[in-house]
């Protein structure tokens, strides 16, 4: 009896727990806030943001911010604080974001929604000012502020078209030191084709550091960033600011700090201004009709590794295009070749040499001619038309025009001769053709198979087999889902087989199997015939089912008459029982059977 | 229970040889040529003579009149090939070595002096750098025959119907499985070589190639020869798309699109 009361407490117990369950779970409320640590900010600081989650639940969640508008997240991270006051635990889960303005203007930051177990919460929202780094934009302004601040530099504002600007950025410091560096934001290059320089450093690959007094105002100045830029278009482009994160050492006021400690370490962001170019066309004035594109200063030279060869023999022409300019898009100048003189497609090398601040190098064009005749040749001047940008101008460089002695071919065979395939192909000409094939046996002729009668009848057969493998597998399901088919279908077959046997009774002259035996195979054929029970057909009843069947009264009566004289046979007493009799009655009874076989009904 | 499996799948593959046999059987006998002795071999045997001696001239008559009992055959095209390449006749070397490849074209010697010979053409040609699929498609086009393609297809036809029906017929699950992974096999295989056959074929019987015979052809804007008005100038050994021909002219289109008209004369069907 206490058993079973001490269960139902128990049970009481449970079920009013898990009825309070959701009420102390409403009860966990979320106080969801966000705060900045200055509302007013200029573009080169950064601004933390804090979110804070807080409540009596010790799950709580964390907020996460993926993306702000106008802003970038330069870093996340969250602590966690507990307190229990009077036996209530609450806790609060901070997330301080770093942001960096991308532009300058007054923006709201949030209110975010956090979402936690269901429930969507809200913050607060803030308004926060960003302002310009300094007044004004330009440098000087700039200089005479901050201790920290990214300059940009451009060799000019106007250019032409593929003609080289090269971009630097400095990094400016005053007081401290700068342990380390982070591109946040490279510079957008939209419209140029850039060519990353190097930039100073020394041995160690550390930056190199010069002193730079601005206004007065020593800095220590660190080129981060060069970059050769070719405009590939036209009209007013911008290259993007950049935007430099600085691990800057702060040294400690403190003697007595500094003593034990190098100071703390903080982080500067500082962003460039965005430059404005403006790149002028080519002039149209003065172009000559040949004029690829090319732009810059260059030189051309041009020299075969021999004067004299045979005839059909290979001489290597070299064309060096050098200078200052885009020397990968150099354009190959046209190859005028007299027409007994084959050329391979030129092998094309390049030299680039970055070190000067100025992209310089060399274009090389090797090609390999032949000369076919014996006879003089002359390679006609090469010529580069250049557009360069220091004077203005159009200039055309040429070679000189190169005289090549081919004497007597030292083949005797006129078509040695190579074009296409490159270097491979002179391999090749050294071997001679393969041999000739024998054949032991008969020749055969390959006939196309697909015209010969036996292929598409092979066709057509392939689907014959499958239209047999249907019927069969149709027939085989009609089998064996049909008693009254399957048994119509064998009734041939068994009686033929009853018939055998009283072949077999015959020839031993066991009259009573035979007659019996014959009996059967009629009966048992019309029972199978028509699935009747092989009782129900007998002599007596086979003329009343053959009547149902609408057999001929003929046929009936002979059936009925062989029937009858089996009987008659087999169960009178004693008697001889000539063969030439068994023979009839047999010969009788298989034509009984195929007559019914005919009959369709 | 395994053993009447093994004894099935057995069958299985007895009865898909065996519907395959006759495949192969009618293949090899449609290869005999026609009754005609031993005319043939003797013909070849003393062109083969004839080329050893180096008396070229003589082998090549020899090939051409095998050529003329209708024998179609790589090796004789190959041998006739040779002949003419030793004769410098560039052009008629290509176009044996090209009906050669058409026939048999894994035969490396085909291969080679097909290569060696084309490296020889005036004509330079520039080979576009095909993609790695592009590539693999070529190569596998490349390595059948018409004849192949046409067995394989039809093997696989047969094998497909095969399967079908002994799917139809089999109750057994796992041979129903391990059959329907053979009709996939099967219809795959259908599928990629009857599509290949038909591009070849139709590459191969409804568009004319042909190969330039004569050491310079000049072609023109139009059937009409009118000095000074050439619109390219194509050299021996050159291939070329035959589009339409017109009395003594036939207008082509190489590789890189150009169309022209030429004499009929200078050039020779593959």
């Amino acid at each position: 009896m206490v058993i079973s009361h001490f269960k139902y407490i128990v049970l009481f117990w449970i079920s009013l727990l898990f009825a309070l369950i959701p009420i102390s779970l409403s009860a966990q409320d979320i106080q969801f806030s966000i705060k900045v640590d200055k509302s007013v900010l200029t573009l080169d600081d950064q601004l933390a943001l804090t979110l804070s989650v807080s409540g009596k639940s010790k799950k709580l969640p964390t907020a996460q911010l993926s993306s702000i508008p106008n802003f970038d997240i330069s870093g996340q991270s969250t602590s966690q604080n507990f307190s229990i006051i009077n036996g209530a635990t609450s806790s609060t889960y901070d997330t301080r974001v770093v942001l960096i303005p991308k532009k300058k203007g007054r923006f709201t930051i949030g209110p975010f929604q956090l979402k936690h177990e269901g429930k969507l919460y809200t913050s607060n929202a803030l308004q926060v000012t960003v302002k310009n780094a300094g007044a004004a934009v330009n440098p000087s302004a700039k200089r005479g502020r901050g201790d920290y601040f990214l300059d940009v530099i451009v060799d000019k504002k106007e250019i032409y078209l593929h003609e080289q600007l090269t971009l630097t950025y400095y990094l400016y410091f005053k007081p401290n030191t700068v342990s380390g560096l982070d591109y946040k934001q490279l510079p957008a290059t939209i419209g140029f084709w850039a060519e990353e320089l190097d930039v100073p450093k020394d041995r160690a690959g550390n930056f190199t550091i010069e002193g730079k007094t601005l206004n007065g105002i020593g800095y220590h100045r660190v080129m981060v960033k060069r970059t050769a830029l070719f405009p590939s278009t036209i009209g007013e482009l911008t290259i993007g600011s950049m935007i430099l994160n600085a691990k800057v050492r702060i040294a400690s006021r403190d003697p007595f700090d500094s003593f034990f400690s190098r100071g703390r370490t903080q982080n500067k962001t500082v962003r460039s201004s965005e430059v404005k170019i403006h790149v002028k066309d080519l002039p149209s004035s003065g172009r000559p009709a040949g004029f690829k594109g090319a732009v810059g200063q260059y030189r051309i030279e041009a020299k075969t590794d021999k004067k004299t060869l045979p005839a059909n023999d290979a001489v290597t022409l070299t064309l060096k295009i050098s200078g200052s300019g885009k020397i990968q898009n150099l354009p190959e100048p046209e190859l005028n070749l007299p027409h007994d003189i084959k050329a391979y497609d030129p092998e094309i090398s390049e030299k680039i040499d970055k070190s000067s601040g100025v992209i310089k190098g060399t274009k090389s064009f090797e090609y390999v001619l032949i000369p076919r005749f014996e006879g003089e040749y002359s390679i006609d001047p090469l010529s580069l038309i250049f557009f360069d940008p220091k004077n203005g101008h159009y200039q055309t460089v040429s070679t000189k025009s190169i005289a090549i002695t081919a004497t007597e071919s030292l083949t005797n065979d006129p078509h040695i001769f190579i074009s296409g395939g490159g270097k491979e192909a002179i391999k090749l000409l050294n071997k001679d053709i393969r041999f000739i094939k024998t054949v032991s046996g008969k020749i055969k002729s390959v006939s196309p198979f697909y015209y010969q009668p036996w292929y598409w009848g092979a066709m057509g057969s392939s689907v014959l087999i499958w239209c047999g493998a249907w019927f069969f597998a149709r027939r085989r399901g009609r089998i064996e889902s049909d008693i009254g088919y399957a048994r119509k279908l064998q009734a041939a077959r068994h009686a033929r087989k009853r018939f055998a046997d009283a072949t077999k009774a015959m020839k031993k002259n066991e009259s009573e199997n035979f007659y019996g035996v014959t009996a059967h195979a009629l009966t048992d054929y019309i029972a199978d015939k028509w699935n009747l029970p092989k009782a129900s057909v007998t002599a007596d009843t086979v003329e009343e089912v053959l009547k149902n069947h609408q057999m001929d009264s003929g046929v009936t009566e002979r059936i009925v008459s062989c029937l009858n004289s089996c009987n008659f046979a087999r169960f009178a007493p004693s008697g001889s029982h000539p063969l030439d009799e068994m023979k009839r009655i047999l010969g009788d009874a298989r034509k009984c059977v195929a007559i019914l076989e005919k009959h369709r009904k | 229970m395994n053993m009447q499996w093994i004894r099935k799948l057995l069958l299985m593959s007895i009865i898909w040889i065996a519907t395959n046999i006759p495949v192969f059987i009618c293949a090899e006998i449609s290869l005999e040529p026609q009754p005609t002795g031993d005319r043939i071999e003797q013909l070849f045997s003393e062109a083969n003579r004839a080329y050893e001696q180096a008396d070229f001239e003589r082998a090549i008559e020899g090939y051409e009149n095998i050529l003329n009992y209708k024998v179609i055959n790589p090796a004789v095209y190959f041998n006739l090939g040779n002949s003419y390449f030793k004769t410098n006749s560039l052009g008629k070397a290509i176009l044996y070595y090209e009906k050669g490849f058409r026939l048999s074209p894994r035969d490396e010697d085909i291969l080679e002096n097909l290569t060696l010979a084309r490296v020889m053409t005036v004509d330079r040609v520039d080979h576009a750098v095909p993609g790695l699929i592009a590539n693999l498609l070529t190569t596998f086009y490349n390595s059948f025959s018409l004849n192949e393609l046409a067995l394989i297809s039809l093997v696989a036809m047969i094998s497909v119907i095969v399967f079908f029906s002994l799917l139809i017929l089999t109750r057994s699950p796992i041979l129903r499985r391990s059959i329907w992974y053979l009709t996939g096999f099967g219809i795959a295989l259908l599928l990629i070589f009857s599509t290949t056959f038909y591009v070849k074929y139709d590459n191969y019987h409804n568009q004319t190639t042909a190969i330039v015979i004569s050491p310079k052809l000049d072609a023109y804007p139009a059937p009409i020869q009118t000095t000074g008005d050439v619109a390219f100038t194509v050299h021996e050994g050159k291939k070329a798309r035959v589009l339409q021909s017109r009395e003594d002219w036939a207008e082509i289109e190489l590789e890189n699109g150009w169309k022209g008209w030429v004499n009929q004369g200078s050039l020779d069907e593959i």
